[in-house]
């Protein structure tokens, strides 16, 4: 095979590979935030924008990376004809190593968009570079020069060393962790939201550990696990308050399992307003979701219909319609009046509190409630709400346990595990003692650890009732 | 092949296409078209854009019209894809009036509300078409909030509007002047939100509201938008001056909305009881519908109250023909997340207000403008889909009544549906204004 062939195949075969086993949740997660439709606003808001081509064809392009094989192909297809049309190009100037250079142009493409949550640039690239291989070819081709033996290895080892490149940047990493912790979430797979935010992984990005908090809650387990978590705060712990593109999501995600949907539906369309089209796919999505939970079905319809417009989607929306077209609302306001309706505020202990003083209790809300409250520090009022509640098969979870020995409790009242109170009592005697070095492992992962974090905090900054139980 | 064979075989050829998938039988059915949105009877302006429908049940159409007795008449035959028979309807008929209506208005287009925003487009509409021009969007004011936007007596010419973001404050527009002032570092210090301009246009009557909204945890009404604290303002144009008057002023009350009459002598407003804890209160917060006499360029004299309910609260006043109609509803200042919100007229010679039934429906009434003669009015509605404002005009039949209104038309009827977009602040216009995009990036640039 000539060298001709084998650059763009190598360099076609490398970005398949990268995007398709190592960045399948970003691809996916470009889906979720582009937006494809054929209605006249998107068609108008697109063609008076500043790039009208590239724009029409990276967002046609990107609903496909809904399944990543196909997102990957287009990825790679984008990288590898840019790659030819600046061969043409360079060649059609009759450019010296020309091969080499159009090859250093297009892995520097993908190395710098690599990371990006979008396709706009990439399309726009090879669109220009298709654009001007076009005109180049006006000019009249010479004789083409063989290429040299070195060219070929010399193009494998570039194209290879980018692609590690790639695969190894820290940036692109982050991205792919934090957009399968997001596709995963937005799935409900529990379990591969928690294989992306482990803790070491939310050690290196913070971002993750909500998602670790909100895939624990609805496992049940989040009493278990939570200070294997590298916590330094409450506001660790979620991203209520927030308004980025990172923490709207989750703050819908979160509130979709909370059973809040008006809250959900609001921050869905916070989500929506940092994207460049003020919407997409899986804000349409989440919409007809949230609504048909909420028995709104007119609403869920209307989005389902412009869903319907998407080359894509229009299959799954059509059948939300067809499904839901004679459905009348279930939406009423029995038993609420607006005046007196409760309202979310930025404090995510008083919304929860809210919420379970409404009957909106779910085990993940009173969890994350008890959680608040550990981290905060204010281990009455733990101790207050776990006497509240009860446990199944009343085994109360291990953090739990932790921090109730930390107020002092009885342990044959409250049923604490041997094994946990074998640890507290190493964990008290180093205190004792003053061995830090003990006291560090023995309070490594678990509440005591974090306990003596935010006390020494409390110390630093003054506080002089800041007291450490059981010293 | 001969022209007469080749036109007629075409001929056939197009009516058996035409004719593919259509019932060859239709039975009568003795009611109206279930059309969508409904224009069974509506009354529109003589030179009004065609009204265009899809039938509500999503079924296949054809429409014919003709015009009969002042009205046009539509009979519509509906089918379903693959049925041997079809349904032809009663004809309905849409009203003609020869009441002249302005031929442009100018429009809001925003995201159905939240806290942020994609973009905002001021945006006119050619009423005898379906022409759509973006005036000025939120690019112009780095992305920016544009709150409402007012214009003197319908002219495009003489524009008010205030703009929120970086280095934001009042673009006032006149002629070819346009000019950014910040209102708030002018005089009592406050900012200009809900203009009102005077009918001899040297004046500009603002209300100063500190705005704030919050999310329901588990309410169908999910924004409530509310203010802490609200007064009227009034700006001299010539002197660039800002006033206030003492009964308009002060935290004890909230007074907003200001709206002239027609002849200027009078200031209508809204004004509630300052409520402590105005969230978890917001039930207690009922607007009254209050007038102040306005002499030689200042107000005069104590408020009057015109109209009060215990259970409501009014909102957006607007007089015509010495009648004022307003936004009713339960409580509250902001009626447009207010599904209870309708249409209300005041008669001054009762003193009695009234639900104007034929403008209202179960969803929201909110917004609403009247024509420059008086003859129309156009209304902003959520009855379609409870979220998504669309926008309806209705000819005003005198003495308190109105003709049934009618959605304000698209090309093609689904453009409704499609539009993620809520349309607010509807005003008439008498003549087209020119594109200010430019010109209000330039004052933002600066």
């Amino acid at each position: 095979m000539k060298t001709k062939t084998l650059i763009p195949a190598v360099l076609f075969l490398a970005v398949f590979c990268i995007s398709q086993f190592l960045q399948p949740f970003t691809l996916k997660d470009m889906q979720n935030c582009g937006l494809f439709l054929l209605t006249p606003d998107w068609i108008r808001e697109v063609l008076t924008g500043p790039h009208p081509v590239s724009e029409t064809v990276a967002s046609f392009l990107v609903q496909f990376y809904d399944i990543p094989v196909v997102g990957a192909l287009i990825v790679a297809a984008v990288i590898t004809l840019t790659y030819l049309a600046l061969d043409t190009v360079l060649s059609r100037c009759r450019l010296p190593l020309h091969r080499i250079v159009s090859l250093l142009g297009a892995l520097a493409l993908w190395f710098f968009t690599s990371h990006l949550t979008s396709n706009r640039i990439p399309v726009m690239v090879m669109l220009i570079a298709a654009g001007l291989a076009l005109v180049s070819l006006l000019i009249r081709k010479g004789r083409e020069r063989p290429a040299a033996r070195w060219e070929f290895p010399a193009a494998l080892v570039l194209t290879l060393a980018v692609a590690a490149l790639i695969a190894t940047d820290a940036r692109t990493v982050r991205q792919e962790r934090l957009a399968k912790a997001e596709v995963n979430a937005v799935l409900h797979r529990w379990d591969k939201v928690l294989e992306a935010a482990t803790p070491d992984n939310s050690a290196k990005d913070p971002r993750l550990m909500p998602y670790a908090f909100l895939a624990l809650g609805e496992k049940d387990a989040l009493g278990d696990n939570m200070f294997k978590y590298p916590l330094t705060s409450p506001d660790d712990f979620g991203m209520e308050g927030e308004n980025t593109l990172v923490a709207n999501l989750f703050n819908s995600l979160l509130n979709e399992c909370l059973h809040v949907p008006n809250e959900a539906i609001h921050q869905i369309f916070q989500y929506s307003a940092h994207l460049p089209h003020g919407m997409s796919h899986l804000s349409l999505y989440q919409l007809i979701k949230y609504n048909l939970e909420s028995g709104n079905y007119t609403l869920a319809c209307k989005y389902a219909e412009i869903l319907s417009h998407n080359t894509k989607n229009r299959a799954a929306a059509k059948k939300v319609l067809r499904t839901y077209a004679d459905a009348v609302d279930t939406a009423d306001t029995t038993g609420h009046s607006s005046a007196l309706s409760l309202v979310m505020t930025k404090d995510a202990q008083i919304n929860l509190a809210q919420m379970n003083s409404l009957g909106m209790i779910t085990s993940n809300s009173a969890n994350r409630y008890l959680c608040y409250q550990l981290l905060y520090g204010d281990l009455e009022n733990f101790k207050r709400t776990m006497e509240m509640l009860s446990w199944p098969d009343n085994r109360i979870p291990v953090n739990y346990q932790e921090a109730l020995l930390l107020s002092e409790i009885d342990p044959v009242y409250w049923d604490i595990d041997d094994k946990v109170l074998k640890r507290f009592d190493a964990f008290t005697d180093a205190v004792m003692r003053g061995d830090n070095e003990a006291i560090r492992k023995t309070a490594l992962g678990n509440y005591w650890g974090y306990y003596i974090l935010i006390k020494d905090k409390e110390l630093s900054s003054g506080d002089s009732d800041a007291e450490f139980p059981g010293s | 092949m001969n022209p007469i064979i080749r036109n007629i075989t075409a001929a056939c050829t197009l009516a058996l296409l035409a004719s593919c998938g259509r019932p060859s039988a239709f039975v009568e059915s003795g009611e109206y078209p279930p059309v969508w949105p409904d224009c069974v009877g509506v009354t529109v302006p003589a030179d009004m854009a065609p009204l265009t429908f899809r039938m509500a049940d999503g079924r296949t159409f054809k429409e014919t019209r003709e015009m009969r007795d002042g009205a046009e008449w539509v009979t519509v035959k509906a089918w379903n894809k693959g049925d041997k028979q079809g349904v032809v309807y009663k004809p309905f008929p849409i009203y003609r009036s020869e009441d002249p209506i302005d031929p442009y208005i100018v429009y809001r287009l925003i995201d159905p509300g939240y806290q942020s925003w994609h973009s905002i487009t001021i945006t006119q509409r050619e009423l005898s078409s379906y022409k759509e021009t973006h005036l000025v969007s939120s690019e112009a004011d780095t992305k920016g909030c544009m709150n409402c936007h007012t214009f003197y007596n319908g002219d495009p010419e003489h524009m008010v509007m205030h703009a929120r973001g970086r280095g934001g404050g009042t673009v006032f527009i006149d002629g070819d002047e346009v000019k950014l002032l910040n209102i708030a570092t002018i005089g009592p210090k406050l900012q200009g939100v809900y203009p009102a301009w005077h009918p001899g246009g040297r004046y500009i009557a603002f209300s100063s509201n500190s705005t704030h909204q919050s999310f329901t945890i588990n309410d169908r009404q999910p924004i409530e938008v509310y203010d802490t604290r609200s007064d009227i303002i009034l700006m001299d144009l010539q002197t660039d001056s800002v006033t206030t008057y003492p009964a308009m002023t002060g935290p004890e009350y909230l007074e907003t909305f200001p709206a002239w009459s027609e002849d200027g002598k009078t200031l209508y407003y809204c004004s509630a009881d300052f409520v402590e804890e105005i969230v978890n209160n917001r039930g207690q917060v009922h607007y009254r519908l209050m007038a102040i006499d306005f002499e030689d360029g200042q107000f005069v004299g104590e408020p009057r109250l015109l109209w009060e309910d215990p259970d409501g609260s009014v909102s957006l006043p607007r007089c015509r023909d010495g009648r004022i109609l307003f936004t009713h509803s339960a409580f509250g200042t902001f009626p447009i997340w207010h599904e209870e919100a309708d249409l209300w007229m005041y008669d001054p010679q009762t003193g009695e207000a009234t639900p104007v039934e034929e403008l209202n429906s179960d969803g929201t009434e909110s917004y609403h403008s009247w024509s420059s003669n008086g003859k129309w009015v156009v209304f902003s509605s959520r009855r379609d889909d409870g979220r998504f404002t669309r926008l309806y005009l209705a000819h005003y039949a005198g003495d308190g009544r109105f003709d049934k209104p009618f959605m304000l038309p698209q090309k093609d009827p689904s453009h409704n549906d499609l539009r993620l977009k809520s349309y607010n602040v509807p005003e008439f216009l008498r003549t087209e204004s020119p594109v200010r995009q430019k010109d209000i990036a330039k004052l933002f640039a600066k």
